[in-house]
Parts: C-alpha cells; sequence; structure tokens
C-alpha cells in the first residue's frame, strides 16, 4: 500500500511540474510587454531596458521559469508589475476566504445530499423518492451562480433578512460572518447537493442488491437496520470518490459565486488581475487553483486505498 | 456493483455513471420506461430550444440590438409579453437570440473538442504501451485545468470573446472524450472481428475506421450531449463575468449580469434568462441520460 501511494505522490509531483510549465508558457505568450505596463507608454528606451533587466525579462524563458518556479517553491510569488505590491500576500488571505467558502459549501452539499439520496433509494417506488430524484435532476440544470442571484432576489432584496454580498470577518462580529456566509454557502452547496445526492442514490441502490444486506435481513436485523449497520458503509466509498470531484469543481464555481456576492476572494482576484493583464498575477493564482485540484484527487486517491480494504490488498 | 472500480482508476475515471433507473428496478423496468422517459423529455426540450435558436435567424418580434431609451423597463405587456430590459429590448427578442450565442457556443465547442479528443482515445487505445502512458497522463494534466479557469486566462492572454471562450472550452472538454474513446476503442479490440481484421493484415487506420469508430459512436454521442450541458452553463458564466459574448450580441449570462442591478423592482430580468439556462441544461441532461440508457453497454442492461 505505502508504494502505491508513494507511486501516486509521484505522479501528482509530475503532473504539478508539467501544469506549471504550461502555466508559465501559456502566460509568457503574451503579447505586449510587461515593462512597458508597469512603466507607462511615456517611458524612455533606456528606462525600458532597465525595467525589463530589472524583471529579468532579458534572460531566457529558461532561466525566467526557473526563477519563478524557484521562487513559488519558497513561496515567493514574486513581486506585481501592475501594483508594485508583492503577490503572495493578497493572494494567501483570498485563498483563505475561497476556502471557507467551499468547504462549508461542502458541508452544506453533504448534509443535504446524503439523507435525501438515501431516502431516494429506499422509496425510489414512492411519490416522494421519485420526486427527490427529479428534483435533484432540475437542482444539477441550475449553476450555482444563478442560484445566488435567486436567493439573493429573495432573501436579501425582497425580504432583507440577510445581506446581498460582501464578507465580514469573525473578529467584526461572528453574527454578521455568518449572515455574510450564509446565501453563497447555501448556493454553492445546493447545486452540488443535487449532483452529489444523485450517486448517493445510486450507489445505496447498488447496495441494497448486495447479498451481505440479504444475509444481515437473515440474521433477524429489519431493513433500516441493515442498511444502516451494513450498507452505508460501502455505499460510502462511491460518494467519498464524487465529493472529491465536485470539491474541484466548486473550487472553480466559487471563482463566479464570489463575483455574485462581491466577495473579496481568489476568484475575484483571477478576475481582477486578469482585467488588469496582470500576468504574474494571474500565473500564480491559476498555479495554485491547478495544484489544489490535484491534490484533492490526490488525498481522494489516497483515501480510497484507505478506506476500501479490497483495493489495498489488490494495490500491493 | 457499479460502484467498484479497478483500483489504478483515477478520481475521474472513477465517477460512477448514474443511469435514470438504477440497481434492483433497473433490471427488469430499464430498457423502455426509465430511459425513453429522458428521452422523450430532455429531446423535446433541447428541439424546442434549437427552434427558437432557427426561428431567431430570420425572425425576432423586435430588433434585440439597438437601444430604445423611451421604452426601457417596461414591465410585462401585449407588445412586450416579457417586458424590456434596462436598454430598452424586448426581452422575447433577446432570449431567442441568446439561445442562439448558447448553442453555438455548445455545438462548436463540442466538436472541438471531439476532433481533438477522439483520436487522441483511439489512438491511445489502440497502440497501448508508452503512447497510451503518455497520452493518458497528458489528459491528467489537461483535467486540472478546468474550462472556466482555462477561458479566463485565455481572455486575459488573447482578449475575451465568443471565439476564446469556444476554443477554451473545446479544449477543457478534449480530455474527457479521450478517456470515453479510450476505453470505448480497448472494450473493442478485443473482439473477435478486430483479431481476425489484424489476422487478415488490415492496417490500424482500416480497423479504426471500419471497427473502432462505428462502434464507440454511442459513447462519444452520450459524452455529447453532456459535454454541450456543461458547455452552455460555462458560457453563462462567462457571460455573466464579462469574459464571454461581448456586448452588443445578446447572451442569457449577460441578461443575467445585467439584470442584477434591477432586482428589486424587477426581479423577472434575471428570471427569464435563468429559466431558459436551467431548462437548455436540463434538457441536454436528461437526453444524455436517455441516450446513455439507449447506447452505453456499461450503464443499463449489462449491469
Amino acid at each position: 500500500m505505502i508504494l502505491s501511494i508513494g507511486r501516486r505522490i509521484g505522479v501528482f509531483l509530475l503532473t504539478v511540474f508539467v501544469a506549471s510549465l504550461i502555466i508559465f508558457l501559456l502566460l509568457s505568450v503574451v503579447p505586449g510587454d510587461p515593462a512597458q505596463v508597469a512603466l507607462g507608454v511615456t517611458a524612455t528606451p533606456e528606462a525600458l531596458a532597465a525595467q525589463r533587466a530589472a524583471m529579468g525579462l532579458d534572460q531566457s524563458l529558461l532561466v525566467q521559469y526557473l526563477d519563478w518556479i524557484g521562487g513559488l517553491l519558497a513561496g515567493d510569488f514574486g513581486t506585481s508589475p501592475v501594483t508594485n505590491a508583492p503577490i503572495g500576500a493578497e493572494l494567501l488571505s483570498r485563498l483563505g476566504i475561497t476556502t471557507v467558502l467551499v468547504l462549508c459549501g461542502m458541508a452544506v452539499a453533504l448534509i443535504i445530499a446524503v439523507p435525501l439520496g438515501v431516502v431516494a433509494a429506499v422509496r425510489r417506488k414512492r411519490p416522494d423518492g421519485v420526486l427527490l430524484s427529479a428534483l435533484s435532476q432540475v437542482g444539477i440544470a441550475v449553476p450555482a451562480f444563478l442560484a445566488g442571484l435567486l436567493l439573493i432576489t429573495v432573501f436579501a432584496v425582497q425580504l432583507r433578512w440577510l445581506p446581498a454580498g460582501g464578507w465580514a470577518r469573525p473578529d467584526e462580529g461572528l453574527g454578521s460572518t455568518l449572515a455574510h456566509l450564509l446565501l453563497p454557502v447555501v448556493a454553492l452547496g445546493f447545486v452540488q447537493a443535487a449532483v452529489i445526492s444523485r450517486y448517493v442514490r445510486s450507489s445505496v441502490l447498488d447496495v441494497m442488491q448486495e447479498d451481505y444486506l440479504r444475509t444481515a435481513r437473515g440474521k433477524g436485523f429489519t431493513a433500516p437496520e441493515a442498511l444502516v449497520r451494513h450498507g452505508l458503509r460501502n455505499a460510502a466509498i462511491p460518494v467519498l470518490t464524487i465529493s472529491g470531484v465536485q470539491l474541484g469543481h466548486m473550487l472553480i464555481g466559487a471563482v463566479v459565486v464570489e463575483k455574485v456576492f462581491v466577495i473579496n476572494g481568489l476568484g475575484s482576484m483571477l478576475l481582477e488581475k486578469a482585467a488588469n493583464r496582470d500576468m504574474l498575477a494571474v500565473q500564480g493564482i491559476v498555479m495554485v487553483v491547478v495544484t489544489a485540484v490535484l491534490l484533492i484527487n490526490l488525498v481522494v486517491d489516497v483515501l480510497y486505498t484507505v478506506v476500501d480494504p479490497r483495493l489495498r490488498e489488490a494495490s500491493s | 456493483m457499479t460502484g467498484s472500480a479497478p483500483p489504478h482508476a483515477r478520481a475521474e475515471e472513477r465517477r460512477p455513471a448514474v443511469s435514470s433507473e438504477s440497481g434492483a428496478t433497473g433490471r427488469r423496468r430499464r430498457s423502455w420506461r426509465g430511459g425513453s422517459g429522458n428521452l422523450v423529455t430532455g429531446g423535446t426540450i433541447v428541439v424546442l430550444v434549437v427552434l427558437l435558436a432557427l426561428v431567431s435567424l430570420v425572425w425576432t418580434p423586435y430588433d434585440p440590438i439597438p437601444v430604445n431609451p423611451a421604452g426601457r423597463l417596461l414591465g410585462m405587456t401585449s407588445a412586450h409579453p416579457l417586458g424590456t430590459d434596462l436598454y430598452g429590448r424586448d426581452v422575447v427578442s433577446l432570449l431567442m437570440y441568446g439561445a442562439r450565442i448558447s448553442l453555438l457556443v455548445g455545438v462548436a465547442a463540442v466538436v472541438i473538442a471531439m476532433v481533438i479528443g477522439v483520436p487522441v482515445g483511439v489512438l491511445a487505445g489502440m497502440r497501448g504501451g508508452w503512447v497510451d502512458q503518455v497520452l493518458m497522463r497528458a489528459t491528467d494534466v489537461a483535467l486540472a485545468f478546468p474550462a472556466l479557469l482555462l477561458t479566463i486566462v485565455f481572455g486575459a492572454v488573447w482578449g475575451a470573446g465568443t471565439t476564446t471562450a469556444v476554443i477554451a472550452l473545446g479544449i477543457s472538454a478534449a480530455p474527457s472524450f479521450a478517456r470515453v474513446s479510450r476505453s470505448g476503442t480497448l472494450q473493442i479490440m478485443s473482439r473477435e472481428y478486430v483479431v481476425a481484421a489484424r489476422a487478415a493484415n488490415r492496417g490500424p487506420f482500416w480497423i479504426a475506421t471500419r471497427h473502432v469508430l462505428p462502434n464507440i459512436a454511442g459513447l462519444v454521442i452520450v459524452q455529447s450531449s453532456v459535454a454541450f450541458g456543461i458547455a452552455v452553463l460555462a458560457e453563462a458564466a462567462l457571460s455573466y463575468l464579462g469574459f464571454g459574448t461581448t456586448p452588443p450580441t445578446p447572451s442569457w449570462g449577460r441578461m443575467l449580469q445585467e439584470g442584477q442591478s434591477y432586482l428589486f423592482d424587477h426581479p423577472m430580468l434575471v428570471l427569464w434568462p435563468g429559466i431558459a439556462i436551467a431548462l437548455t441544461v436540463l434538457g441536454l441532461n436528461l437526453l444524455g441520460d436517455g441516450l446513455r440508457d439507449r447506447l452505453d453497454p456499461r450503464a443499463g442492461g449489462a449491469r
């Protein structure tokens, strides 16, 4: 098992490395001269040359790449030529906000999806089970940002119960933080809940026709007891997988949700920097997001091996 | 059991298939009721949206592009059944024109994804060995770049617009086509008729076009319908963010963005494009589920 986990980590590192090369090359081919952007159109040729040297633009692409990646490994994202501010500090604080948003969203999604999925599976022939299944299909078709707009319309604009947007740090009052957090988290979570509940339903249905469940019934358990004691743990494995995949999707969905709710997370930072053509910052943000997506996949892969003993044997 | 997958499968691949009629009931009922219901409902919705878009090519109630300051933010009237937007443009006309943009982006992105993804997948599946390893590692890397992220980066580099969005969405959908085609190809390559064709000294290109492609077409069609839905959602999100279709061309995402300032007095301005997006994606998803039950041997009857 250790071997297979080690191999996965190796593949992860290799993938991150290749991704970093692609990101670097993609953002190095940008038309326009970053030195010109930093100094403006009135700069003299000498000043431009000096600026290019200061930014390392006179070096070969390889040296520039090594500079950048070396900095990243040391936690230094560089200094933005547009704002002259270090990128790393802003990126870190913005990443914190987005992380809170995504993790709370995933918690909401699982809290809704697991019970609903189980009910939809167990009661699949009853009207309520069919209705739940149909509702989840509708839920998947509603993007998170649209859900956010509708939530704002109802709860912020019409009813005036909750703020329509913005963010409050916990030291500004916990109640305010929660009030600001509620709508975006529900918007993110609801849609994911629809997706995940369908996988819960499908994997519970699969488990329900397993022999061990019939055996448990034979030992005198009622159907719900048997399901709870033997079924749910087995049904959890595919759900774990899909939750990991969806966590990555939520990280991206957060970009749009942050825009809807005017939250200064990583997504809005990406949009601002992309609009200002601050390519070094964009490069850093994209690297962080891509690494996060790959890291989530790695964690799911490893958890998968740890949780399921059958796979543990198979892969050793 | 559908949930279990080979241990070496990667997270994306292990995504278990969800069919409309799963498990115990599926075996008895699926072939007819479950699949057909989705197929008919989804197909009807998609056909309606396509018709709206086609009609908008020759006729819309009003011209959706010029601004009409005198008639802005009219509620529902007999002249404008769904009202007018903040520029005085007729909402029905905007929605019809928006359908055209959404479908155009969806079709173009799917075609690009297919043209890149299917040959890569078939090549990986047929050649195996290091070619397969390299190509699949490449799709792993590509999968780490989600569609929205890639489009925003492309927009920052080459300027935002419908073309940029289509290319970025197409590229980011390609890896899933490659995966689907590869797994389909692997199944086909072990069949007797392929073994016979190889024994008869048929070249790989002949086998690919005569045996592999016709047999994986079903899988690719199902994947197209899924990718189409994702592209429509992404286009809406991108236009909302200002990284998709540029004004004055109407698009559903842009309508959402423009309507957001008028949520108090005119919430319907957000509701209509919202319904249009959700309904289209719902139709495509149902169509995909229905097609999967019909065409994909792994879901439905085989299990």
